[in-house]
């Protein structure tokens, strides 16, 4: 089995780490609010192994942004995922809590659609940046449903190997904790290796 | 190509935007929709930027995103839940603005064969989704607090049902009568032990005023401090003395509650009490007793003692003239022996109540002081007034005319007198004006009894 050595590890780390700082700091500024991100926690692993990284219960009703992004070297599912609960907080503090009930609505979905779409695109953005790389994407879609059909419906072989970026995001002041998860299928893994190195160490 | 043709025919059908930009942000082509909605026709949309047309607002999240699609090829979208300042695109009619329109935009990158990529942008018109939503909101909202309300007065209701019930069952059989009034004083319901205690039948209580039990006892101000207690406090306790049907008057001890609703307006008051009539006559009887004479009547010794003291505290304060009388039978032991012990307590009755009819003001004490003896305290007074009481009373007495044969000096019972009198002040004591009253006494009945033997003020003690 294919691993990571410490400098590729830390390699991706850093340039995650960079594109989700940019995501960080947009969100900021759109409600005022800290907003932290850990460290990105990188691994090499079966598509079945994914959702055991998730600290989350399998019936856990959840509410994710995927979208999928495509370059030379890669195709990232890459998704923003909260409870169901938590994007409902989230979405409030967007729109301001006014009139929203206990379930998000057409226009919160929306609203949830477009948080989730301005991460990913800063997060993989960056990376296309690294790779100097264009990346296709689709548009964002924002899905609710249980946490044991997150990985399910990626018609990922489960076979496959995966690189599994997992970023704890959150909002202190409100108690608001989610996952930014970038499922990288690699076409090559040596490839997409190399080209990073390339681009980062010239 | 009969595609080329075809194609700005199907999207000028389409119900929602649709445009087009090259590598340099300018409008390739914008279909019917947009012309309707932003009221400029495509030939004057098509080599500007969308900012050169719409340049009074800010577009920097709808740049970023045009931005990365022609740089990075990724898509975006962007609501207008989250942008309050969108494109300002208007349902016309008739060239007259409106309603504004709602809508969202997703940009995505296309790759065009002649030159390279171009931006798409769809715009949606999501108007009636917002109106139908605000409507469903509203709905759900007014749903919701209808709901909760209920909810609350439901549980609220059960709760006093519940409550009720275990309320009913104790209430039916405390011993603790219990009746309670709505704000306005009227008997809403009473307990078994209401009717026990007061002799109302519920039928008779249920719908009058509480003023039903009233006895007249109280005065006003007894019934201002208790409103005035319970309006402050929510809670009063003390003793009431109500009527019975029959006149008869009971004590009662009673508890009186407010209860308040959420609103915090006064519904219910709930009074609570037991009968202690009894317990208080038996109270009223033993204090007597122990204060009294079982013979005479009058004060007994112990409380001549408690009584004299506070008398004398009082006239130290007051500078009031204070005299004591001391009083006893001629010959008495005689008399028993003459006439037997009866007629001994026949005679010592008939002298206290010519000592009753002779000291009439309150705050005056007249005691048994030992078997034939009698003590009266006379309070603010004066040596004339002392004298004029002694001998009213010697002349009382002279006129029961009680025959008594064994006495050596009169036919009928004689009796002797000392008094005592002056200002108290703090040094001396009462036990002085006693033991001078004594003295007097004994004076009196050294030199021939049936008379009075006077001590005044400034006369050498021991005389």
């Amino acid at each position: 089995m294919k691993t990571l050595s410490d400098l590729q590890k830390d390699l991706l780390q850093e340039t995650i780490n960079i594109s989700i700082g940019r995501a960080a700091s947009t969100f900021n500024k759109m409600i005022q609010e800290h907003i932290s991100m850990s460290v990105p926690d990188i691994r090499l692993i079966n598509s079945s192994e994914a959702l055991d990284l998730l600290r989350m219960d399998q019936n856990q009703e959840i509410c994710y942004v995927e979208q999928r992004f495509e370059g030379s070297y890669f195709v990232s599912h890459a998704m923003l995922i909260f409870t169901e609960n938590e994007s409902l907080e989230l979405v409030k503090l967007f729109l301001g809590s006014g009139d929203i009930i206990e379930e998000m609505s057409l226009l919160e979905t929306e609203a949830m659609n477009e948080i989730g779409n301005i991460i990913l695109n800063a997060s993989i953005g960056s990376l296309a940046n690294l790779l100097k790389d264009n990346i296709s994407s689709t548009l964002p879609v924002c899905v609710k449903t249980q946490a044991k059909n997150i990985f399910g419906s990626k018609k990922i072989d489960s076979s496959d190997l995966l690189l599994l970026i997992l970023i704890d995001f959150g909002i202190e002041s409100k108690k608001i904790t989610g996952y930014i998860v970038l499922v990288l299928e690699l076409n090559s893994f040596d490839d997409f290796i190399d080209r990073l190195m390339q681009n980062l160490t010239r | 190509m009969p595609e080329t043709k075809l194609f700005p025919d199907i999207i000028n059908k389409l119900l929602e935007g649709i445009v087009l930009l090259d590598c340099d942000k300018k409008i390739i082509f914008w279909n019917k929709w947009i012309e309707q909605a932003s009221n400029i026709p495509v030939e004057n949309a098509v080599g500007k930027s969308l900012f050169a047309l719409f340049p009074d607002l800010e577009y920097t999240r709808i740049d970023t995103c045009i931005e990365q699609a022609i740089k990075y090829r990724q898509s975006s979208f962007i609501s207008h839940t989250m942008n309050p300042i969108m494109l300002p695109l208007f349902h016309f009619k008739d060239g007259v603005e409106k309603t504004k329109i709602f809508h969202n935009l997703r940009i995505t990158s296309l790759e065009s064969p002649d030159s390279g990529f171009l931006v798409m942008i769809f715009i949606t018109d999501e108007t009636i989704n917002v109106l139908k939503e605000q409507l469903l909101k509203k709905r759900a909202l007014e749903e919701k607090i209808l709901n909760e309300k209920l909810r609350k007065e439901i549980d609220e209701r059960r709760q006093i049902e519940e409550k009720l019930k275990l309320n009913t069952l104790v209430l039916n059989n405390t011993k603790e009568g219990v009746v309670i009034t709505n704000h306005e004083s009227i008997i809403e319901s009473v307990n078994p032990a209401f009717i026990q205690i007061t002799g109302y039948t519920e039928k008779e209580a249920v719908g009058q005023h509480i003023r039903l039990l009233k006895s007249g006892k109280h005065p006003e101000e007894f019934y201002k401090s208790l409103w005035a207690t319970i309006n402050a406090a929510g809670h009063w306790k003390g003793e009431f003395i109500n009527k019975k049907p029959d006149d008869s008057l009971i004590v009662v001890e009673s508890t009186i509650d407010v209860i308040r609703n959420r609103e915090g307006e006064i519904i219910n008051y709930v009074s609570i009490f037991h009968d202690i009539t009894q317990r208080k006559k038996q109270e009223e009887i033993l204090e007597l007793r122990s204060r009294t004479d079982s013979l005479t009547g009058l004060s007994n010794r112990r409380y001549f003692d408690e009584a004299l003291d506070i008398q004398w505290q009082v006239c130290i304060r007051n500078h009031f003239f204070i005299g004591i009388m001391m009083i006893d039978v001629d010959f008495f032991k005689k008399y028993n022996d003459a006439y037997g012990h009866q007629s001994g307590d026949d005679c010592l009755v008939k002298i206290s109540r010519v000592l009753q009819a002779n000291v009439r003001r309150s705050n005056d004490i007249i005691a048994r002081y030992g078997g034939e003896e009698f003590v009266i305290v006379l309070i603010q007074t004066s040596p004339e007034n002392i004298r004029e009481i002694a001998e009213s009373i010697m002349r009382d007495v002279q006129s029961l005319k009680i025959r008594h044969s064994a006495s050596d000096i009169s036919e009928y019972v004689t009796i002797s007198m000392g008094i005592a009198s002056l200002t108290p002040t703090k040094d001396l004591s009462y036990t002085m004006l006693i033991e001078a009253a004594d003295n007097a006494l004994y004076l009196a009945k050294k030199s021939g009894r049936n008379r009075i033997k006077n001590i005044l003020p400034g006369d050498p003690p021991g005389l």
